[in-house]
């Protein structure tokens, strides 16, 4: 029995995509037929057979990402089989992912994706070393450890969770697809920050965001909808989520039925939510269901920016610091502390007619809270 | 690992010393066994101790094993500490029905009324001086080590075995003391105090953080010489010896391989159904995240022990085969 693996046939080559078989499992083989063909860094060229035998236990699948000297398949004596030799396909065959359980912890905690690891153990099994390889930048490299990244190199790669990974597909689709646009809306915040003072401090500004924005909704509902598949979806429910950033990328936990709670409630829940997220135990119930979302940079000392919409949903309210500015009022010029609001709208299912009441909606109640609460 | 002067001397010797401090110790402590009094033992262990003590506590007894296993139990059950040798643990085989259903059962079948303080001394195990053949070279502790009941002690060096078998005969349960036949004659450094090594304590004999081995008895030994080897190439081994095979010191074990992340297993007896297959369990169960290798197994063919002595020296795993092992984990072959 005859392992057939894979020749370097570049100079640089490392890998190839493996394209097809022109033989089958159970064909004879003659030498110089032509076996398969694989995709290198230059062209798809096709492999020769080396020698005579009956192809057998085939591993390698079109697609298939395959390493320099890896076995695709073997070339058996007639009447000999796989079970002869005790040969089995690799484990790794049909594109499962083959780790140690170590390497399968370490990624679990450090959020790497095993799909995106390449294995150095028999089979491609992926080891722990492996895993740290591709989780170096997260942590400081010890001097001199094996794991440590090449110093030849001038750059390292970023590991990126797979939060982070599918965050930048779904924005990158939306915005590819989405004609936005953006509406700016000053909020005077002096009665919000009397608010906040009156309860202690314990509530924060993203709870009053939330129950505004809540309230919004529910007087202009058109901004309360969803776009999948070319439809405009008008949600019933006001359900408001809450960008929050983790170790391993922004999430969007929900508030359901926002309009509903009372600030306590939704600082209650914000704060659970907060936590879970931290500890990484957010449930699928807790990120699904989103009609709408508020994000708040103030915190991080931006003054204001536009963010990109959390699809399907139609618009995103982003808000930054509340800066202290010289305004007119009655003639005169005062200081008052301005909260920027920038509401981002999906043109495809909202025109500026439709959102603008609810940027103005917006502004009012954060300009008298207690209307509200 | 003691004070107190210390010096070099054999297994048996270490042996010999512990029967000689128990029976000097305490008076219920006594020896019986074929041919263990004036000839001293088959192979020398009680050697001197019929002139020290009398035929009365080393006692010469017919080839009966089953007669003398029942025998021991029933001093022992009067208030007595028997010390009962079998010339070859395969020997002992005769004498099953009393050790797995009277010994290992009686106190627990009394509800605690009683204590079964008797200890079974026996060598085990082949790569002796001289070829033994079928019926005088196995490694049977498995079969022991699967009685509920019975404790299974196998040191590999002359400090544990003295310790170890100062325990066993303290101890208030039956305690199968295996010895291994070509180890009698290793040397190694014992303290003239008297010591105990307690049961159910293992001893890592090496430390390392690449691999750990778990060997006991003579391939301990086997897997130190691969562990100095090793070392040379820059892999640090570490060789844990289990000393007690029941009750095991999983912790020792269960640390060092969350440590090594890679486990090694090598058993002198047939692969099937031993002791490294009972460690091997273990550690899955409990370091299943921590591993980050298949867990290796060494051990001896499933086979009667050959006589023909080329045979007989392709039965059993040696420091090369270990070494060999350890060197394609760590290379990621394995």
């Amino acid at each position: 029995m005859l392992e057939i693996t894979l020749p370097k046939l570049t100079h640089d080559m490392q890998t190839g995509a493996f394209v097809q078989w022109y033989k089958r499992e159970g064909d004879a083989v003659k030498r110089g037929d032509a076996l398969y063909a694989v995709e290198t860094d230059k062209a798809t060229v096709d492999v020769e057979a080396e020698a005579g035998g009956v192809l057998t236990g085939v591993l390698a699948r079109p697609g298939d990402e395959i390493a320099i000297g890896q076995v695709l398949a073997y070339l058996a004596a007639p009447g000999e089989t796989i079970e002869t030799t005790g040969r089995v396909p690799g484990p790794g065959a049909g594109g499962r992912v083959v780790a140690t359980p170590l390497a399968r912890r370490v990624a679990r905690e450090a959020g790497v994706d095993l799909r995106q690891v390449r294995g150095s153990g028999p089979h491609g099994r992926i080891v722990r070393a492996d895993v740290l390889r591709v989780r170096r930048v997260q942590t400081t490299p010890a001097v001199g450890a094996a794991d440590a990244p090449g110093a030849d190199s001038d750059y390292e790669v970023v590991a990126r969770s797979r939060v982070q990974a599918q965050t930048a597909a779904r924005l990158t689709r939306m915005w590819q697809e989405s004609p936005l646009y953006i509406l700016d809306l000053d909020a005077d915040m002096t009665e919000a920050i009397r608010w906040r003072e009156k309860t202690g401090r314990a509530r924060s500004f993203t709870t009053l965001l939330v129950k505004v924005a809540a309230a919004a909704l529910e007087n202009v509902p058109q901004v309360n909808s969803l776009w999948i598949d070319g439809e405009l979806r008008r949600h019933r429910a006001v359900n408001v989520g809450v960008a929050i950033a983790t170790p391993s990328g922004v999430i969007v936990p929900v508030i359901h039925d926002a309009n509903q709670l009372t600030a306590q409630q939704i600082q209650a829940r914000l704060a659970e939510l907060r936590e879970r997220a931290g500890a990484g135990r957010l449930m699928p119930s807790d990120l699904g269901g989103g009609t709408f979302t508020v994000t708040n940079l103030g915190m991080y000392g931006v003054d204001a920016f536009a963010a990109v919409i959390n699809p399907p949903q139609v618009a995103i309210l982003a808000c930054g610091r509340i800066v202290e500015t010289p305004v007119a009022r009655h003639r005169e010029v005062v200081i008052r502390p301005l909260l920027r609001l920038r509401l981002t709208v999906d043109h495809r299912a909202l025109d500026g007619a439709e959102a603008a009441p609810f940027l103005v909606a917006v502004k009012d109640l954060l300009e008298n809270p207690y209307r509200l609460i | 690992m003691t004070a107190g002067h210390m010096r070099e001397i054999t297994y048996l010797q270490a042996i010999n010393e512990a029967l000689r401090e128990a029976l000097a110790e305490d008076p219920r402590v006594f020896l019986m066994g074929e041919d263990i009094g004036q000839h001293g033992g088959a192979f020398g262990v009680t050697r001197g101790l019929w002139d020290a003590f009398g035929g009365e506590r080393v006692r010469d007894t017919p080839i009966s094993e089953n007669t003398l296993a029942g025998a021991a139990l029933g001093a022992a059950l009067t208030g007595m500490r028997p010390v009962l040798e079998i010339m070859f643990l395969d020997f002992s085989l005769l004498a099953l029905d009393q050790i797995f259903n009277e010994w290992a059962k009686v106190r627990y079948m009394y509800g605690g009324q009683c204590t079964a303080p008797v200890v079974l001394r026996s060598p085990q195990g082949g790569l002796s001086w001289k070829s033994a053949g079928a019926h005088h070279a196995q490694s049977l502790e498995a079969l022991f080590v699967h009685i509920p009941g019975l404790k299974v002690v196998f040191p590999s060096t002359p400090y544990d075995a003295k310790g170890l078998l100062k325990a066993a005969i303290a101890d208030d349960n039956p305690v199968i003391f295996l010895e291994h036949k070509a180890m009698y004659g290793d040397r190694g450094a014992v303290p003239e105090e008297p010591y105990r090594v307690p049961l159910g304590v293992a001893d890592v004999k090496r430390a390392g953080d690449d691999v750990t081995v778990i060997a006991a008895g003579k391939m301990c030994h086997f897997a130190l010489d691969a562990a100095a080897l090793l070392a040379k190439e820059g892999i640090a081994v570490e060789v844990i010896d289990p000393r007690t095979l029941k009750p095991l010191d999983e912790e020792t074990i269960f640390a060092s391989v969350r440590k090594t992340h890679r486990a090694v297993l090598v058993q002198e007896a047939p692969r099937t159904g031993g002791v490294a297959a009972e460690w091997g369990m273990r550690i899955v169960e409990a370091c299943f995240d921590w591993l980050d290798a298949p867990i290796v197994r060494l051990a001896g063919a499933d086979v009667p022990i050959p006589y023909a002595h080329s045979l007989e020296a392709k039965v059993w795993p040696r420091s090369p085969d270990i070494a060999e092992a350890i060197r394609k984990l760590v290379a990621l072959e394995i």
